[in-house]
């Protein structure tokens, strides 16, 4: 009878982590946003090596990008802080900055080796201090329906020339249109209008700048012979129009390769870096830092894993499994036969990348931007109208956060 | 009152603070929050600046009132024709109640098969030749205020149709039979039976669903994207995009207060007692 006291004393102790024979396993909790496939192969392939390495667990939560400063702040207000490591956005570190949320790291705790590719790793560093460290870097490509593509005796475009004789012949081939432009407003609107105008030798931020304003022109143009999806397609339904071929040629991120031609068998897709402006080809270099909040009690071990997630072999996994583009020029994972071309892709559009300025008023930014896409697409309000005004709300914003 | 009445209430009481009013209170507070713990209408007035935000309020009536229209419209027609008792009412009855079940995410993507450039509804139109290029249901403004309602009148109409359906069993046959000795056509029945003593339902079924269809939200989303801005969307949009609580709860409130002035509004004019019956 004693000994079984004893024995649920101590199945008790065990269960509370009060047992000194097994201390309670420390648990490093991370947050990203990344689609289901990808949260997959992290949680089966990529973790798991650093747990049993450290001797921890590590607890993954999606957190969406333009969550993440609210939820950090809400952790803030209530004294505790429950995220570990974050992966964001590279176009929200700013306010991560500002609002006092991310620790600067120190150059000791920071061993970058040499085959870190530069420019990504200068991203993390604003305002001449480092906060972040790169994760993966991404990059927009364009994907077409080689099908419908030749059945029409068209090639992609590689111009925004062509591209509009494309998107007119598909217009009166089929009597709607089928180049889609994500134009719902927000991130990803914003996002593809930031490397139109800067393909078009505009400045994003300048609103009155004249390439800025024949980016809108043309866009209001081409508006007339765009995939009537295109007033709600974003990152997610775009993936949607181009598997249910309501649109044959759209811009995307590289993650919708897995799902169409891998997951939906849509081996009719095709993808290539895109087409140039009147000055150049530009892709932004999108993709996502880690950075550790203010307040984590775990900065050593959220150290490790960032070395971990920056290492050659988990950097070859992420390139070879999911056609990411690396962070390191070392790391050359065998890319399996089908992800071949669209790596090739994104290696192609990554030549094209340019990298959008961190500012503290991105949401204002975003906000402004889309306004000037709804009312010049959708709305076919005048060119000359809209963007004047809004280039003005722009710089008093700007003035306010100097 | 005696403690084990309390203690059986606290519970839903607890829930009713915790999820309820601290939210409220708390949503009310985001509006008019300003700095260093002050009170400000600045974020009112921010949005009622803002493009889109006029249209949101237009767009949240008319989707309410052409919804409620229908819903309306199609549950008292089927209502009237279960009442009546046909042959394999309970198989129909079955069919007309599955879309109840269906989560409104669901029911989104459903509807943008039957309404998208490559859905069923142009697909059809086309092989009919009604058509010879398919229709962007959701292009235009007023198209798509109907589009969508019609999307959730699909969804819900099962529920106003088991209101009224429940209503129409409690009119006692006995008044019908009497009307018929009387000579009463089927309409005069109708007008002078049924519609007064349905009363109470119709009422109910309204209230239910006009507070409902003013918080729409992942229809309009879904199926038409930016493009038609309803309140909740809207407030929707501007905490989760552009990060603003303080935005997004002035416009939730401004959804609050809608939906308590259109209920009591309809309350005065067809009467309390209606509800309370």
């Amino acid at each position: 009878m004693t000994a079984r006291r004893m024995g649920t004393v101590w199945l008790v102790a065990v269960a509370l982590g009060a047992s000194p024979a097994f201390p309670a396993m420390p648990t490093l909790t991370v947050t990203m946003r990344l689609a289901d496939a990808e949260w997959r192969l992290i949680r089966e392939e990529v973790f798991p090596p650093f747990e049993r390495t450290c001797g921890c667990r590590v607890r993954a939560i999606d957190v969406p990008p333009e969550l993440l400063t609210q939820r950090l702040k809400a952790m803030r207000a209530a004294g505790h802080i429950e995220i570990d490591l974050f992966a964001q956005d590279n176009m929200r570190l700013q306010e991560l900055v500002d609002a006092g949320l991310v620790q600067q790291l120190e150059e000791r705790d920071v061993r970058l080796d040499a085959a870190v590719l530069r420019p990504l790793a200068f991203a993390g560093v604003l305002g001449g201090r480092r906060f972040f460290l790169p994760f993966r870097p991404n990059v927009q490509i364009a994907y077409y329906n080689t099908k419908k593509f030749d059945a029409s005796g068209l090639t992609p475009p590689r111009t925004w020339g062509e591209l509009l004789t494309v998107a007119k012949t598909f217009k009166e081939r089929e009597g709607v249109g089928r180049v889609l432009f994500q134009g719902v407003g927000g991130a990803p609107t914003v996002t593809q209008l930031y490397e139109w105008v800067v393909s078009a030798g505009g400045d994003p931020f300048d609103l009155a700048h004249p390439a800025t304003v024949a980016t809108f022109r043309f866009l209001r143009d081409l508006a007339a012979y765009l995939s009537p999806d295109s007033r709600r397609a974003k990152w997610d339904t775009t993936n949607d129009a181009l598997a249910q071929e309501s649109a044959y040629l759209a811009q995307n991120w590289p993650f919708g390769v897995r799902l169409l031609v891998h997951d939906y068998g849509k081996t009719d897709i095709a993808t290539y870096s895109g087409w140039a402006g009147p000055a150049r080809e530009a892709h932004v270099i999108g993709g996502d830092d880690l950075g550790i909040p203010v307040g984590s009690s775990q900065r050593d071990l959220a150290l490790r894993l960032i070395q971990h997630l920056e290492s050659r072999e988990v950097q070859a996994i992420l390139a070879a499994r999911l056609g990411w583009p690396a962070i390191r020029s070392d790391a050359t994972g065998t890319v399996e036969a089908w992800l071949r071309p669209h790596v090739t892709a994104v290696q192609e559009a990554m030549r094209h990348g340019v990298f959008r300025k961190n500012v503290s008023y991105w949401a204002e930014y975003e906000r402004t931007v889309s306004e000037a896409a709804e009312r010049i697409l959708w709305r076919k309000e005048p060119v000359d109208q809209v963007l004047p005004a809004l280039a003005e709300r722009l710089n008093t914003v700007r003035r306010g956060q100097r | 009152m005696k403690p084990g009445v309390l203690i059986g209430l606290a519970p839903i009481t607890l829930y009713l603070l915790g999820f309820t009013l601290v939210p409220v209170v708390s949503t009310l507070w985001l509006s008019v929050a300003g700095e260093n713990a002050g009170i400000t209408l600045e974020h009112f007035r921010r949005i009622a600046s803002h493009y889109q935000f006029g249209e949101a309020v237009v767009n949240t009536f008319a989707i309410t009132a052409v919804g409620l229209a229908l819903e309306l419209g199609l549950g008292l027609a089927a209502a009237l024709a279960l009442a009546s008792r046909p042959r394999g009412r309970t198989a129909f009855q079955l069919c007309l109640l599955m879309p109840l079940g269906v989560p409104t995410i669901v029911a989104a993507a459903v509807m943008r098969g039957v309404f998208s450039t490559v859905g069923y509804l142009n697909e059809v139109l086309l092989r009919a030749h009604v058509i010879r290029a398919p229709v962007d249901w959701v292009g235009e403004r007023m198209l798509a205020v109907l589009t969508v309602a019609v999307a959730d009148a699909w969804k819900v109409t099962p529920l106003v149709l088991l209101i009224l359906l429940a209503g129409l069993e409690t009119i006692p046959g006995e008044l019908y039979e009497a009307a018929r000795t009387d000579g009463a056509s089927p309409w005069r029945r109708f007008r002078a039976i049924t519609l007064p003593l349905l009363r109470p339902a119709l009422t109910m079924a309204l209230i239910v669903r006009g507070v409902d269809a003013f918080r729409i939200f992942a229809l309009p989303l879904a199926l038409v994207g930016g493009g038609l801005p309803v309140l909740s969307t809207y407030a929707y949009t501007e905490y989760l995009e552009y990060g603003n609580p303080h935005t997004a709860a002035a416009s939730s409130v401004i959804l609050l207060v809608m939906i308590l002035v259109t209920v009591l509004a309809y309350l005065k004019l067809a009467g309390p007692q209606e509800v309370l019956r």
